[in-house]
């Protein structure tokens, strides 16, 4: 058991177009936590504008050079996600298709959102 | 348009390359003995100069004597248009915090806030001091709240604390119960003005985390800026200087057109270039910008990379490219294995006697000497005879057609020099103590024997130019006149190297003092040797016979 290693699921925000589907999420814990933030990540190949292709989440408070403080929790972290999943930051892109979609074609985006809620659904 | 400069430039040159065509060639012993007593006259000059100068103790002048003698030979090889000289400073990371410390006085009555404040501003900024007061008179306000100098007016709102029951500063409490460590304990905490606490295991943690850094570090739930008080506060005394110094590096990083660390290992010197209009200029005169840090570390300014006249710092890089690149392959190879002295072809010896028989040409041989083996006759385990390294190497030299062949020969000949040169460094240790052995000895005056320091400095002048001319070699068309002249200007400086390199070598204070005179003479001439070199590389460069290729 690795106690720096956490798994968890992520339940879309009902009303949204992720309310389907429970998320996993792996959260690695750094050796100098609480002063560098812990890394979460989805699945590889995750579909979401602001998820890297590694699964990676770019979130502000997940950075350490941005708005990570030792005194977030991990409520808030989770919460973060949650929130982040249906409230993409477009500004902030982390892999081509996901955001592409998002930013010029809302159809195929929702489409392939609904299809994904489907493979991980309750 | 430039071109047409550089081409008149390489014309002024050529005039008095005939003078210096003849300077490359051997010089006749009647010139050569006017160099030397040049040589010499300038050596007692400056030693009588240093006197004056530096009445300090003898460690510190040899120091200084040293850089008199760099700057002033560097001067000799490469003054010759009306460059200006490079004008830089050494320093250390606390020297440039020392400015900037003054530099906030300065800014003192401008901003009117404390020291501290302007100082974390500052440290925000990067040292920018002309962007900081661009803000600064902009939006003094919004800027105090940013920089987490002043309690911001929105966390407040959402914490709902009242602002004035927050003291700064360490406490302690009982049983206290930190969010951070889980942990509830009777101990000291810490927090900010905008109530925020935690006991100050975690506050230490975190801040030993956030010391390399070089950002401000900031409240551990908002964005309130710790300043250097409360940092010594919490971590004890004079902490916050490693803050200091690593956001001064980061500067220096940023600014590295002007600033550079000396590479040597473990040396903390930056140069900082004063000037930087004329370094244009001067790098299109010069191959190599040499600067010369307090310990007398020399390095090129412009590649940061060793100095390495003749060679230009484009020559430089490929060819340390191309090293690395080669390098873990070749150097495999040149330490496990030999050519087959008749078919050439690599072999690695992993086991049994050193009678060989090479597996391709089948030709028998000795592995020690890698002669023939039948004289050998019954002595296979020993080889008694002379290892002729010397004809090994000049049937290396005659066979450079092809590329890899020729490119191992100087990248061995390039590592011989440096591993030569490492052994030079060691013996500078040996001629120091040299120096003092005659002093003590036989009473020798320190000025009297600084010719062996003065020896050491033009073995290692000559060392490393002669390492770097071999890159030069390498990636020069061999066909032309002027590359044979250098290569002849290669052997001449090598052999006076080696013929130095022996003299230094001599451990009897009585047979150094006898052979003064030599070691003047030899000294003399590996130096303008190396002078030679270098303006014949200098030459191959800017008539582009000598052009980086990968």
């Amino acid at each position: 058991m690795d106690l720096q290693r956490w798994e968890a699921g992520i339940p879309g925000r009902t009303g949204t177009l992720w309310a389907e589907g429970v998320y996993p999420i792996t959260i690695e814990y750094p050796d100098e936590y609480p002063s560098k933030p812990p890394k979460v990540m989805f699945p590889k190949g995750f579909y979401h504008p602001n998820v890297y292709p590694s699964g990676t989440i770019c979130l502000s408070i997940l950075n350490e050079e941005q708005d990570w403080r030792p005194a977030i929790t991990l409520k808030q972290i989770v919460l973060g996600v949650q929130d982040l999943l249906d409230s993409p930051n477009p500004n902030s892109p982390a892999q081509e298709p996901a955001w592409r979609a998002f930013s010029r074609n809302k159809s195929e985006y929702e489409k392939k959102v609904s299809s994904q809620a489907k493979q991980y659904t309750k | 348009m430039n071109s047409d400069e550089e081409y008149s430039l390489v014309y002024d040159d050529d005039d008095d390359d005939n003078d210096s065509l003849d300077f490359y060639e051997a010089l006749p012993a009647t010139e050569f003995a006017i160099n030397i007593s040049k040589s010499r006259s300038h050596l007692s000059q400056s030693s009588e100069f240093d006197i004056e100068e530096d009445p300090l103790s003898n460690d510190d002048m040899a120091e200084s004597m040293l850089d008199v003698h760099v700057s002033a030979s560097a001067k000799r090889a490469l003054t010759e248009g009306s460059v200006p000289d490079l004008k830089y400073e050494c320093l250390t990371t606390e020297d440039i915090f020392h400015r900037m410390l003054k530099r906030v006085d300065h800014l003192q009555p401008i901003f009117s806030i404390p020291h501290e404040d302007i100082l974390l501003l500052m440290q925000l900024y990067d040292w920018n001091e002309e962007r900081l007061l661009e803000d600064w008179t902009e939006k003094m306000d919004i800027l105090l709240e940013e920089s987490g100098i002043h309690v911001s007016h929105n966390s407040n709102g959402i914490e709902g604390n009242d602002k004035n029951g927050n003291i700064r500063g360490v406490k302690f409490q009982e049983s206290f119960n930190c969010i951070i460590c889980c942990e509830e304990k009777s101990t000291e905490t810490f927090s900010l003005e905008c109530g925020h606490e935690y006991c100050i295991d975690c506050y230490r943690h975190y801040i030993k985390d956030k010391l390399n850094k070089g950002n401000v570090i900031t409240c551990m739930d908002c964005s309130l800026a710790l300043k250097n008080d409360d940092i010594d506060k919490i971590m004890g005394h004079q902490s916050s200087n490693k803050l200091m110094s690593s956001s001064i590096k980061s500067f220096i990083q940023k600014h590295n057109n002007n600033y550079k660390w000396c590479p040597y290992t473990d040396c903390k010197c930056i140069i900082h270039l004063k000037d930087t209009s004329s370094f244009a200029e001067y790098l299109r005169v010069h191959c190599s910008p040499f600067v010369s840090c307090k310990s007398s570390h020399r390095f090129c300014f412009s590649c940061g990379f060793e100095i390495h006249s003749p060679a230009d710092c484009d020559i430089t890089t490929t060819w340390i490219k191309k090293a690395k690149k080669e390098s873990e392959n070749l150097n495999w190879v040149l330490s496990h294995t030999k050519e087959c002295p008749k078919c050439s072809v690599n072999i690695e010896k992993n086991g049994g006697c050193n009678h060989m028989a090479c597996s391709s040409c089948k030709y028998e041989f000795c592995w020690i000497c890698s002669g023939d083996w039948k004289p050998h006759g019954s002595n296979f385990y020993q080889c008694t005879m002379y290892n002729n390294e010397d004809s090994k190497s000049k049937t290396s030299v005659e066979d450079t057609s092809k590329t890899l062949k020729r490119y191992t020969f100087y990248y061995r000949m390039f590592n011989e020099h440096e591993a030569s040169a490492k052994l030079d460094w060691q013996l500078g240790q040996t001629v120091e103590n040299k120096v003092k052995h005659l002093q003590e000895k036989i009473g020798v005056s320190w000025i009297e024997g600084q010719f062996l320091t003065e020896s050491l400095r033009a073995l290692n002048e000559g060392r490393t130019a002669l390492k770097w001319s071999f890159a030069i070699a390498f990636y020069s068309d061999p066909s032309h006149n002027l590359t044979k002249i250098f290569v002849d200007n290669q052997m001449l400086l090598s052999n006076s190297v080696e013929d130095l390199s022996e003299l230094l070598q001599i451990k009897n204070p009585e047979k150094i003092m006898n052979k003064k005179t030599d070691f003047y003479n030899k000294a003399g001439y590996v130096t303008n040797r190396t002078l030679a070199l270098i303006q014949c590389g200098r030459d191959l460069l800017r008539k582009g016979i000598c052009k980086p290729t990968n």
